[in-house]
C-alpha cells in the first residue's frame, strides 16, 4: 500500500504548557476511508486544522505524497486536498449552486465550455442537478454540504477531508452525507477520504478508525476491532455504534449476526429474513 | 426578510426586460436618471417632458412585470421626505409669479412652490421606478458582472477589478444569511427579556447593542471561515481566473439601446431647446395649446 498522508510526531498547543496534541503519529494509505473520532477537546479539530495548514505544528511534520506540508508547498498541496468544512453557510461562496461548484474551477482558470460540462456532471453526482440556479437560502444544510462536496469533487483531487462536515446538520442531512461519501468511494476507489467526525455510525462504515483521546492516538484499527469493547469506549466518553450494540445483545442471546452487516437497514433485513 | 425589499427584489419572470444584457440595463438606468434631472424650462414644459418619460417608464414596468405593489411600498417609505419638501418649498416664505393667497401679515403662498414640489417629487418617483425596474428584472449577481465589465478599463491603472467584483458579490451573497442571523439573535435576546420595540432613545440604543455586538462577532468568524474555505479551494486574488458566466450582447439589446437612446435624445433635445432657445417654451405650449406657466 502506498502512503498518501503521513503524520509524524506532531505536537501542538494553544497555550504553552497545555498540549492539545502530544506526539501524534499515523499514516493513511492511498484510497483509504479513515474516520478520526474523539470526544470534545480530544484534539481532533486541531488535527483537522493542521492537516489543512490553517495551523502549523509546533513539533513534527506532515507529509502529503512524500512532500512536506509547509508554506512553500501549500499551494501545490491545495491541488491535492479538498476540504469540506463544518458550517454549510460559510463555505458557500457562489451566489447560486452552479456558481459555487464552479468557484474552484474558475480559480484553476478552466475554460467556460468545459466548466459547464463539469458542473453539470458533478452536480448530478451529488444529486443537486435540479437545483443549479437555486440560492443558498433556498437549500437545506445537507444540500449545501452536497454542493460543497460537488465543488471539491469537480476539481478531481486525490484527498478529501471532511472537517466535521455533518455536525451542523439534522439527522436526515447526516444520513445524506454519509451515503454520499460511501457512493463517492464506490465510484472512485482511488480517492482517499479522511473524515473528522462525531458520528460513530459513520466511523463504523469506514475502512479504518483513529480515535484521539487527550491529544494522543488511543486506537487505530479497523472499526470492528476498535468498537469491540463497549466498556473501553465508555471510559473515554465515546459510545459504540447502534447496530453493533444490537448485534452484541443478540449475540448474548445466542443469535449470531453476519459480520458484514453495518447499517440498520441491513440488520433489519437480516433479522426479518 | 421584508427588510430587503426596500429597493425592490428580483422577481423571477422571463420577460424581454429580464433577458436584456445587465450592462445595457445599468447604462440605461444611469442615462435615464441623468435625463430626469436636466433643466426643462418653465413648469408646463417640465411636466410635459417628464410626463413623456413617465409614460415610457410605466410601459417598461408593465412589460417587465414589475410589481406595482412593491413600487408603491418603497414610495411609501419616502413620504417623510415629501412632507419636508412641501414645507420647505411651499409653506416657508417663497418667491414666485403666481400668487395663491396673501395673508394680512404679509405671508404669501404661491403656485410656483406647489409646482416645484410636484416637479421634484415626480423626479424622485421616476428615480425610484428606474431603480426598481433594474433590481426586479436583474439578478444581483448580473449587476455585479455588469459593474465588473464597466470597471475593466481601470485594469490599465492596476485597479483590482476582479477583487472588487468578488467582494461585492460576496457581500450580496451574505445579505440574506446575515438577515436570518440577526433575526435569530433578536429572537434569542427577546427570549432573554430584551425589548426592541418600546422605550425611548437611550434604552433603544442599549437594546440595539445586544443585537449589534453578537452580529459583529459572528460576522468576523464567518468571514474568517469563508476566507479559509476560499483559500482551500485554490483562490488566489492575483492569479488569472476564468469566468463561469459571461454576458452576451444580442440583437435584442441593440434594439433596446436604440430605443433608450431615442428617448434620452428626445429629452436632451427638449432640455437644450428649453435652455438655449428663447421662446421655445411658448412655441411648444402653443402646439399643445396649454397655458404657459
Amino acid at each position: 500500500m502506498e502512503k498518501i498522508i503521513e503524520v509524524k510526531n506532531i505536537t501542538f498547543g494553544y497555550e504553552k504548557d497545555k498540549k492539545i496534541l502530544d506526539d501524534v503519529s499515523f499514516y493513511i494509505n492511498k484510497g483509504e476511508y479513515v474516520t478520526l473520532i474523539g470526544h470534545n477537546g480530544s484534539g481532533k479539530s486541531t488535527l483537522a486544522k493542521l492537516l489543512s495548514y490553517i495551523l502549523e505544528p509546533q513539533k513534527g511534520k506532515i507529509y502529503i505524497e512524500n512532500e512536506e506540508l509547509n508554506e512553500k508547498t501549500i499551494k501545490d498541496i491545495r491541488n491535492k486536498i479538498g476540504i469540506v468544512f463544518q458550517n454549510p453557510d460559510n463555505q458557500f461562496i457562489g451566489s447560486t449552486v452552479e456558481d459555487d461548484i464552479a468557484f474552484g474551477l474558475e480559480n484553476r482558470n478552466i475554460e467556460q465550455k468545459k466548466m459547464k460540462e463539469i458542473v453539470k456532471e458533478y452536480s448530478k453526482k451529488v444529486g443537486m442537478d435540479k437545483f443549479l440556479t437555486k440560492e443558498p437560502e433556498e437549500l437545506s444544510g445537507g444540500q449545501k454540504q452536497r454542493v460543497a462536496i460537488a465543488g471539491i469533487l469537480a476539481l478531481n483531487l486525490k484527498i478529501m477531508i471532511f472537517d466535521e462536515a455533518t455536525s451542523m446538520l439534522d439527522p436526515e442531512g447526516v444520513e445524506e452525507i454519509r451515503n454520499l461519501i460511501l457512493k463517492m468511494k464506490k465510484e472512485n476507489p482511488e480517492l482517499t477520504v479522511i473524515s473528522i467526525t462525531h458520528d460513530i455510525e459513520e466511523a463504523y462504515l469506514s475502512d479504518r478508525v483513529i480515535i484521539l483521546n487527550e491529544g494522543k492516538v488511543f486506537k487505530n484499527d479497523i472499526p470492528s476491532k476498535v468498537f469491540s469493547s463497549e466498556e473501553e469506549m465508555k471510559k473515554i466518553d465515546l459510545d459504540i455504534p447502534f447496530v453493533l450494540k444490537i448485534k452484541n445483545k443478540l449475540n448474548e442471546k445466542g443469535i449470531i449476526i453476519d459480520e458484514n452487516i453495518k447499517t440498520i437497514e441491513e440488520l433489519a433485513k437480516f433479522i426479518c429474513r | 426578510m421584508a427588510n430587503s425589499n426596500i429597493l425592490g427584489k428580483y422577481s423571477p419572470y422571463n420577460t424581454i426586460i429580464h433577458r436584456l444584457d445587465p450592462r445595457f440595463k445599468l447604462f440605461s438606468l444611469i442615462l435615464l436618471m441623468v435625463v430626469t434631472f436636466l433643466p426643462y424650462g418653465n413648469y408646463t414644459n417640465r411636466f410635459l417632458v417628464l410626463g413623456f418619460l413617465t409614460i415610457i417608464i410605466a410601459l417598461i414596468m408593465i412589460i417587465g412585470k414589475v410589481s406595482f405593489k412593491s413600487f408603491f411600498k418603497s414610495l411609501s417609505s419616502m413620504w417623510v421626505m415629501f412632507i419636508f419638501l412641501l414645507i420647505f418649498m411651499f409653506f416657508l416664505p417663497n418667491e414666485g409669479k403666481y400668487l395663491i393667497y396673501q395673508f394680512e401679515n404679509g405671508y404669501t403662498l404661491y403656485y410656483d412652490g406647489l409646482l416645484n414640489v410636484g416637479h421634484v417629487i415626480l423626479r424622485l418617483i421616476l428615480m425610484v421606478a428606474l431603480t426598481i425596474i433594474l433590481t426586479s428584472t436583474t439578478l444581483p449577481m448580473d449587476i455585479t458582472y455588469a459593474l465588473e465589465w464597466y470597471l475593466t478599463p481601470l485594469r490599465v491603472v492596476k485597479f483590482p477589478t476582479q477583487i472588487v467584483s468578488l467582494t461585492i458579490s460576496l457581500a450580496l451573497r451574505f445579505i440574506p444569511t446575515l438577515l436570518n442571523e440577526s433575526n435569530r439573535i433578536m429572537n434569542a435576546q427577546k427570549s432573554r427579556g430584551v425589548d426592541y420595540n418600546r422605550g425611548f432613545l437611550m434604552s433603544k440604543i442599549r437594546s440595539i447593542t445586544t443585537l449589534i455586538i453578537p452580529l459583529l462577532v459572528s460576522c468576523f468568524s464567518r468571514s474568517d471561515e469563508l476566507a479559509i474555505a476560499m483559500e482551500a479551494r485554490g483562490y488566489d486574488p492575483y492569479k488569472k481566473r476564468s469566468h463561469y458566466k459571461t454576458l452576451h450582447f444580442t440583437y435584442r439589446d441593440l434594439l433596446a439601446i436604440i430605443f433608450i437612446l431615442l428617448v434620452a435624445g428626445i429629452m436632451i433635445t427638449a432640455s437644450c431647446f428649453a435652455s438655449y432657445v428663447p421662446g421655445f417654451d411658448d412655441f411648444l405650449n402653443s402646439i399643445f395649446n396649454i397655458p404657459t406657466w
